[in-house]
């Protein structure tokens, strides 16, 4: 059985991205916030600015390391989950749904077509 | 793997040496690398996300030294007389175990703490759970205590910190050998033992990459060219004090 969603697509590095029109959800798995443990800042850019696909667009911060966060897609922010501010363990307890991170308008969604689907991460973690 | 010691520099150079290894270790320009190396002068370096004022506020004299931002989250660190190690290594590396990352700490400090206690030093861990945001709790690391950290009769001796990238994992830590400053609120290892810690690196870095074989290195031109070109990044006072 699943333990992952599998209306969305994710990547290598563990964000997963749900798509919506031409809207994009973006957020880390929970593989991803159980390794980096208690998380504890989330910095994301702000509304209006552009994200770069294949590029770092964020960090997040846990009890013991720093990540960067990276977007498989590129586009403009539309929304940012401004709760993680006072509340970023909300990435640790619900990371695939309450402690989502962005949405993105994106022009080109192309780039989704070459990331994992539910099955292919899930394998890509069993065999990890 | 490979085992690089540093003379002490400072911490620009420090900082801009560990970030041209994590960058060219996850392109796989370099390989897996340890690195040893000290700080001249004494330098205070901020966690990733820590706020610069709060640097300010702490007083002299740990206020006017030299100060750099690290990549790496959790407390600032005042570096004097300690032995600094770095540990980079991209993903999938034999070393980073089926637990991730977060098994690097445990590796690393477990190795020290043998050889500490070897030498009649009380070495301990920190309690389950605290441990090392930016946001409040103490401005220095040493004064925090998390699971991952050695202390010694309740005081903190050692702590790292990581950053992961798409590719590869930094973790850097601080052992403290012996403290000048009032403000090092910390044990240090000359509390307890006169040991020659210079002495002993060859054997730290063989038991820390175990069973992996390890050969001493230098830095390759690329990484001297990339560390000569992430100074100025780390010397920029918009970099330091962008929190």
């Amino acid at each position: 059985m699943s333990t992952v969603p599998t209306d969305r697509k994710y990547s290598p590095t563990h964000e997963w991205f749900l798509p919506a029109g031409d809207l994009v959800t973006i957020g880390i798995t929970k593989f991803a916030a159980d390794q980096l443990t208690d998380i504890t800042f989330v910095d994301l850019p702000a509304v209006g600015s552009s994200v770069p696909a294949g590029e770092a667009f964020g960090e997040i911060e846990s009890v013991k390391a720093t990540s960067e966060l990276w977007s498989a897609v590129g586009g403009e922010v539309v929304e940012v989950n401004g709760v993680l501010a006072d509340d970023p363990g909300l990435v640790n307890t619900d990371s695939f749904g309450q402690g989502w991170m962005l949405k993105v308008r994106v022009k080109d969604a192309a780039p989704l077509a070459g990331l994992m689907d539910a099955v292919a991460y899930e394998a890509m973690l069993a065999g990890s | 793997m490979r085992w690089l010691t540093d003379p002490p520099l400072d911490g620009v150079s420090n900082m801009a040496r560990d970030e041209a290894l994590l960058q060219l270790v996850g392109q796989g320009e370099s390989p897996p690398t340890l690195r040893f190396y000290g700080w001249t002068p004494p330098t205070v370096s901020l966690g990733y996300f820590q706020v610069f004022a709060d640097f300010e506020r702490i007083g002299p004299p740990a206020s006017e030294l030299a100060v750099v931002r690290r990549q790496t989250g959790g407390g600032a660190i005042l570096h004097d007389i300690e032995l600094t190690y770095s540990l980079v290594l991209p993903h999938g590396h034999p070393l980073i175990g089926s637990d991730g990352p977060n098994g690097l700490y445990n590796h690393v400090h477990g190795v020290v703490a043998d050889l500490l206690r070897r030498h009649g030093v009380p070495v301990s861990r920190g309690p389950v759970g605290g441990g090392g945001c930016s946001h409040g709790g103490p401005f220095f690391c040493f004064e925090r205590h998390s699971c991952f950290d050695l202390l010694a009769d309740g005081r903190k001796l050692m702590g790292s910190a990581q950053r992961r990238t798409a590719h590869a994992v930094l973790q850097h830590g601080s052992l403290v050998l012996g403290r000048r400053f009032e403000q090092q609120k910390c044990a240090a290892v000359r509390d307890y033992t006169a040991m020659d810690i210079e002495g002993e690196l060859c054997g730290l870095a063989e038991r820390i990459v175990f069973p992996l074989p390890i050969e001493m290195g230098s830095f390759s031109l690329a990484e001297e060219n990339l560390a000569l070109q992430l100074r100025s990044k780390y010397g920029d006072p918009a970099w330091t004090q962008r929190r």
